[in-house]
């Protein structure tokens, strides 16, 4: 393979990494509200504040309060 | 997130901690910190303590995750930017009450949480329902049976 083609293989190749690398690095808001909670960020849409609470994707994101879903249990029983 | 992130996790809140007061140096965060954090290097010194402390326990935690949780943060914090400041010191305050709990106690809210979220909407709204029914007295009983449910494995119930 001429080494000119493996010069610009190689530059591709260095230029997505560097394309990639830009992608993955979160911005600073972001990487403040990872690094605001004491333990896990996973565990906050347990205690969302309004149930009935849905963003775009139409998720809900607000919690069973305790001992809700055993309802669903007792149909079964 | 295994043990081995985890105590690294807490290692750095120990540090960060103690440097409370004075911020995070530069030269203190580790390699792959910096390397998330790099954009902000050359504006590093100029930010206040706090931010400094929540950026590099931030940057700590997104180079522990894998592609999976790092998608799953993103969309977390997409959900967390749409609260109001009102929702959001309400989940602060939640949390922190949680973070008080026993870990087995964390445990179950989070499989509790896990289950609920696996039925469907409709099935969820039904449960609401019918929970919001119950008086106190039933609400607790039924709190109880659930936490009894819990510390009695199914084999070993009446």
């Amino acid at each position: 393979m001429p080494a000119s083609r493996v010069c610009i293989a190689a530059l591709l190749l260095a230029c997505s990494q560097a394309l990639v690398a830009d992608e993955e690095v979160p911005d600073m808001e972001f990487l403040e509200y990872l690094g605001s909670w004491e333990g896990s960020e996973q565990d906050w849409p347990m205690f969302a504040a309004q149930p009935g609470t849905r963003n775009e994707t139409d998720e809900r994101i607000d919690p069973a309060p305790e001992g809700e879903e055993s309802t669903e249990m007792n149909d079964e029983q | 997130m295994n043990s081995k992130h985890l105590l690294a996790i807490l290692a750095l809140l120990a540090s960060a901690a103690t440097m409370a007061d004075n911020g995070v140096d530069w030269e203190s965060l580790n390699e792959e910190q910096q390397q998330v954090l790099r954009v902000f290097a050359d504006s590093w010194a100029e930010l206040d303590p706090e931010r400094q402390r929540q950026l590099s326990v931030g940057a700590e935690r997104w180079s522990q995750m894998s592609d999976a949780e790092r998608q799953g943060a993103r969309q977390r914090f997409g959900n967390w930017r749409k609260l109001s400041d009102q929702q959001r010191d309400t989940i602060r305050r939640r949390y922190q009450e949680f973070q008080k709990l026993p870990p087995e106690d964390q445990r179950r809210i989070r499989e509790n949480f896990r289950r609920f979220q696996e039925i469907s909407p409709e099935r969820r709204q039904m449960l609401r329902d019918r929970f919001r029914d119950l008086t106190p007295e039933q609400r607790q009983r039924l709190r109880d049976r659930l936490s009894d449910r819990q510390v009695r494995p199914a084999a070993t119930r009446d």
